[in-house]
């Protein structure tokens, strides 16, 4: 091999391994402070989900203990597991969706899905992270989206359709993001597939 | 095992209402510059497709590998590398091998690396979870349909060079995009008809 | 005053400046970095957020590999740029998620698209590889900037026209019917080849 090929694999070698040093490098700078973040913004977002005002909550982790129960279901699902939570006083269930239950257009959808104790009608959907088009998928985050879920309800399955919605009035039915179909497409077969995966874990409870 | 027909689904709904230029707004700058000509539009349609397809059914088993040990946050850069890798090793052996076929669309492959829908591609198939077939058939659906685009807009172009009258200011790139505008347009009526992530 | 303006025109960073934003405006006159931006300049505050992204990224990155520009084999110029930008945006965002996760949850649609826009990598190859570390900053943040401005001029147009609002604030009043078309595909095509066409009149660059 001649010196400029020799070179050439010497600079290739060198960068490959700093790129992934450094990359590997920040990854465990960050992660403990990244799982920390992610799971207090769990617990405030299932909490709020239930409607508890957390304005004067000082130690979120024993409020989060006293008020909402965790069951961890026996099965499993593409190698995590499958976690229930329920308010101890309502009986209202919260069930998580992610990357395993299906996906966004762009990258994974990642919330709770809240529902009443008669484990059909939604009390409220949270998104934690998503990944759409920023100003036309992205506004699934919008509280005038979400809030235009609750109430509805998950039986026979839960339809995000705008010409549709329009014309039926069955509770099941909601309006979809206009300028943004697949988003709206995508987002209701993800919270028909988490449902439909959980509903015989709840039936159980 | 993936049935025949979610194989055949994905490869239709990434062809058409998915169209991977049209609906996806991907791969815009080799899209516009090389529209001028249909003959350009086509080897470098060809040179995409096979590209895609065999970047795509590498970079599968190497995610597979990224995912077992653990490191997914490198996938970006992985995929990146492996793409690089695969053009220039695909320019040299063409250049050895098939010089027919390289002095027919080989010029094309550098430019391939910064083709936004192979990397698209890579990432599509981690965001749907898909197996290797199902990967393929995307690839190879995303970069037929990505051909397609251009093999269109470049017919329109070249004829609308010679006979029609545009204002100097909107020849060239300008007028291309009103033109995808209007093909952009036509392929929202392929909604519904097929869906990228079947329900199996 | 008048003896300074004169005496700018003969400097060049100024130059440099002046030409990344209007003669050699990435996306009206060489068209570049449009991939990612069509679909993300349907707002206003996306188009801000998109376009300072692109800013800072192309400054860092052009940099930093004009700094490197003496030891790279031209044989894997391509794949050096790649991986300095993709590691750069990667761990940049991996301690925003860390230190302010909100701020990195808005974000992340973006970091994506900023590492695939052809802005980055064109800069680089055009510029950077070839100029001194100063130089390349300028014309880094003037492609960045030449780049906002088409993105922020787009961007007002869809989002009056598809929303009524400029940054969220709703002008147009109650009674205006969204022209969504603006919002999603097609209407980005014909917003931005409506610019190209205007802005080319204005400086005078036709394409034959």
């Amino acid at each position: 091999m001649n010196k400029a090929y020799q070179k050439m694999l010497v600079f290739v070698l060198i960068m490959g391994t700093t790129a992934g040093g450094l990359l590997v490098g920040a990854d465990l700078l960050t992660r403990s402070q990244i799982e920390q973040n992610q799971i207090n913004l769990k617990q405030r977002t299932i909490l709020q989900s239930h409607d508890y005002d957390l304005s004067t909550v000082t130690d979120l982790a024993t409020y989060y203990e006293d008020k909402i129960e965790v069951i961890q279901s026996l099965a499993e699902y593409k190698d995590q597991a499958i976690f229930i939570y329920r308010d101890r006083e309502s009986e209202d269930v919260t069930i998580a969706f992610d990357k395993r239950f299906g996906a966004g257009v762009w990258g994974p959808i990642v919330g709770y899905l809240t529902l009443e104790s008669d484990l059909v009608t939604i009390k409220s959907v949270a998104i934690i992270s998503q990944k759409e088009t920023p100003g036309l998928g992205a506004k699934v985050t919008t509280a005038v989206f979400l809030n235009s879920l609750v109430g509805k309800l998950m039986e026979p399955r839960l339809v995000i359709d705008k010409v549709q919605a329009d014309n039926i009035d069955d509770l099941n039915y909601v309006t979809s993001i206009v300028g943004a179909t697949r988003t709206s497409v995508a987002f209701q077969n993800l919270l028909n597939s988490t449902y439909a995966f959980h509903q015989p874990l709840l039936e159980v409870l | 095992m993936v049935s025949i027909s979610v194989l055949i689904e994905i490869f239709i709904a990434s062809l058409l209402p998915f169209n991977i230029a049209l609906a996806s707004i991907l791969g815009m700058c080799p899209l516009i510059a090389i529209s001028t000509n249909v003959t350009n539009a086509k080897g470098m349609g060809l040179a995409v497709v096979l590209v895609t397809t065999l970047t795509a059914a590498i970079n599968w088993p190497i995610y597979e590998f990224l995912k077992w040990s653990g490191t997914d946050t490198l996938d970006l850069l992985v995929f990146m590398i492996t793409i690089a890798a695969s053009v220039q090793f695909l320019e040299l052996a063409m250049q050895k091998f098939l010089p027919a076929l390289y002095n027919a669309f080989g010029i094309y492959l550098p430019l391939i690396t910064v083709n936004c829908i192979v990397l698209a591609v890579s990432l599509f198939f981690v965001n749907y979870d898909y197996g290797f077939l199902e990967t393929v058939v995307f690839a190879l659906g995303s970069s037929l349909g990505w051909a397609f685009a251009i093999v269109l807009l470049s017919g329109i172009r070249e004829k609308l060079s010679v006979i029609a009258d545009l204002p100097r200011g909107l020849k060239g790139k300008a007028i291309a995009f009103v033109l995808l505008g209007i093909l952009a347009l036509a392929f929202i009526g392929f909604a519904g008809i097929a869906r990228v992530d079947p329900i199996q | 005053m008048k003896k300074f303006l004169i005496r700018l025109n003969y400097k060049k960073w100024f130059n440099v400046l002046r030409d990344g934003i209007a003669r050699n405006n990435p996306i009206v006159v060489t068209v570049l970095g449009i991939c990612s931006s069509l679909a993300v300049a349907n707002m206003v505050e996306n188009a801000i957020a998109m376009g300072i992204g692109v800013t800072l990224v192309t400054m860092l990155s052009s940099a930093f590999i004009a700094l490197i520009r003496n030891l790279i084999p031209s044989q894997v110029r391509m794949v050096t740029y790649m991986v300095v930008i993709s590691t750069f945006t990667i761990v940049f965002e991996m301690f925003l998620k860390a230190l302010a996760p909100e701020v990195a949850e808005r974000l992340g649609a973006y970091v994506g698209l900023i590492i695939t826009n052809c802005i980055v990598m064109g800069r680089a190859e055009a510029f950077a590889v070839k100029n001194p570390v100063r130089y390349s900053t300028i014309d880094a943040f003037a492609s960045g900037m030449g780049y906002t401005f088409v993105l922020i001029m787009m961007s007002l147009i869809r989002e009056l026209l598809s929303n009524g609002s400029i940054l969220n604030i709703s002008l147009l009043g109650a009674d205006w019917i969204n022209w969504t078309i603006f919002a999603i595909a097609p209407g980005g095509f014909f917003v931005i080849s409506l610019f190209i066409w205007g802005l080319r009149v204005w400086l005078k660059y036709y394409e034959e």
